[in-house]
């Protein structure tokens, strides 16, 4: 059987080496996280969610097929935890918590250099409201248009994933883009 | 002519239809500008989906998972070297108590294997295979102290440091688990 990075790297943690399991967190952590903060939307839950998903993933690794993809196993996972925690704690939405993610990105993005033509700001811009949009569109909609984008995941996958009709999963990532289209507009960014 | 639907052009800009569905849309979207526009605003919004917006995950994730790993692992060792240290502990005791210069446990066993039958016969023939390969090694540690470093210590004195060292250990491991709960 040919086993990609992630399945190797599996393979060495099965075989008693805790330490590759920190590689596979370097790879994964930044959209898992992201994934999670987008959708519970308070930097400490997703923090503690983030671990938690981690720790579960890690004690569960003995139960992984490696005939699936490790990224669309752990998704599931992860997928899952959230719907969970969501569920437990009919979470609130709030405002302020898109401000601190749009803050500490912009924080990020201050000490990297970029071009400062005007085309660049406003291409920046629009990536940002795009991304700033996301947060104020209902769960059921986010959650699908994270895992399409951010988990970088095909519609296959992602019925695997959600455990969600392939029909209903195009259909709702439609109207996600839709909303999102509606909603950039207002800005005038997107002519 | 009837415009495209706007799921139509979502899909066109995400490169999900057929060569020949991609056909008729350029077709169309030459001659109507109400659905070029729209068109335009779905490749534009595709374009940003396609490069997120990534917050830096905060550091102490890593090393808090990584710092559990450990712990879990350093857990099940314990536990599974207890298990071993009381193991040693129950035989040595037994040796030293009903057996400490005749193998006469050993004989014990194996007679009594033979009178009996079965699942007991099998037990039976474990726990006097454990004794002899017990004896076997407190023999070879002598033959070994013997030889090397010239002690002639005696399989029962390897015996009796073999007690106190396992109570040790066992008291020792038995400590760092109840300091910690009995939790990973």
């Amino acid at each position: 059987m040919n086993l990609d990075e992630d399945q190797k790297l599996i393979r060495k943690v099965l075989n008693g080496n805790p330490q590759a399991f920190e590689e596979l967190m370097k790879k994964y952590e930044s959209r898992i996280y992201n994934y999670i903060l987008r959708m519970v939307r308070e930097r400490e839950a997703a923090t503690e969610l983030t671990q938690e998903f981690f720790l579960k993933i890690y004690r569960m690794l003995s139960t992984y097929n490696f005939i699936y993809k490790f990224s669309t196993w752990s998704y599931r996972i992860c997928y899952n935890l959230v719907i969970d925690h969501l569920r437990r704690d009919r979470m609130k939405v709030s405002s302020m918590e898109n401000d601190i993610i749009r803050h500490q990105v912009h924080k990020e993005q201050a000490n990297t250099p970029e071009k400062t033509d005007i085309e660049a700001l406003e291409k920046q811009e629009l990536r940002q409201l795009v991304w700033d949009a996301i947060g104020r569109i209902p769960p059921k909609y986010r959650e699908l248009i994270l895992l399409r984008y951010l988990g970088e995941k095909k519609y296959h996958e992602i019925a695997q994933i959600s455990n969600l009709p392939l029909g209903t999963i195009k259909n709702r990532i439609f109207k996600a883009k839709n909303l999102l289209r509606q909603e950039i507009k207002k800005y005038g960014l997107l002519e | 002519m009837d415009c495209l639907s706007e799921e139509k052009l979502s899909a066109y800009a995400e490169g999900s239809l057929s060569s020949i569905e991609r056909a008729i849309i350029r077709d169309h979207l030459i001659l109507c500008p109400r659905c070029q526009k729209k068109s335009r605003e779905f490749h534009r919004l595709e374009k940003e989906l396609e490069r997120p917006v990534l917050v830096p995950a905060p550091a102490k994730i890593r090393r808090s998972v990584m710092r559990q790993i450990s712990s879990d692992v350093s857990y099940y060792s314990s536990l599974t070297a207890l298990a071993a240290a009381a193991f040693v502990f129950v035989v040595t005791t037994l040796y030293l108590v009903f057996d400490f210069a005749n193998n006469s446990i050993i004989r014990t066993f194996q007679k009594a294997s033979v009178d009996s039958g079965g699942i007991v016969s099998a037990i039976i023939k474990a726990i006097s295979t454990t004794f002899k390969w017990f004896y076997s090694l407190l023999n070879t540690a002598n033959i070994f102290l013997k030889t090397l470093l010239q002690i002639d210590a005696g399989v029962e004195l390897i015996a009796f440091f073999s007690l106190g060292f396992s109570l040790m250990l066992m008291f020792f491991i038995y400590t760092k688990l109840l300091r910690k709960g009995w939790k990973k």
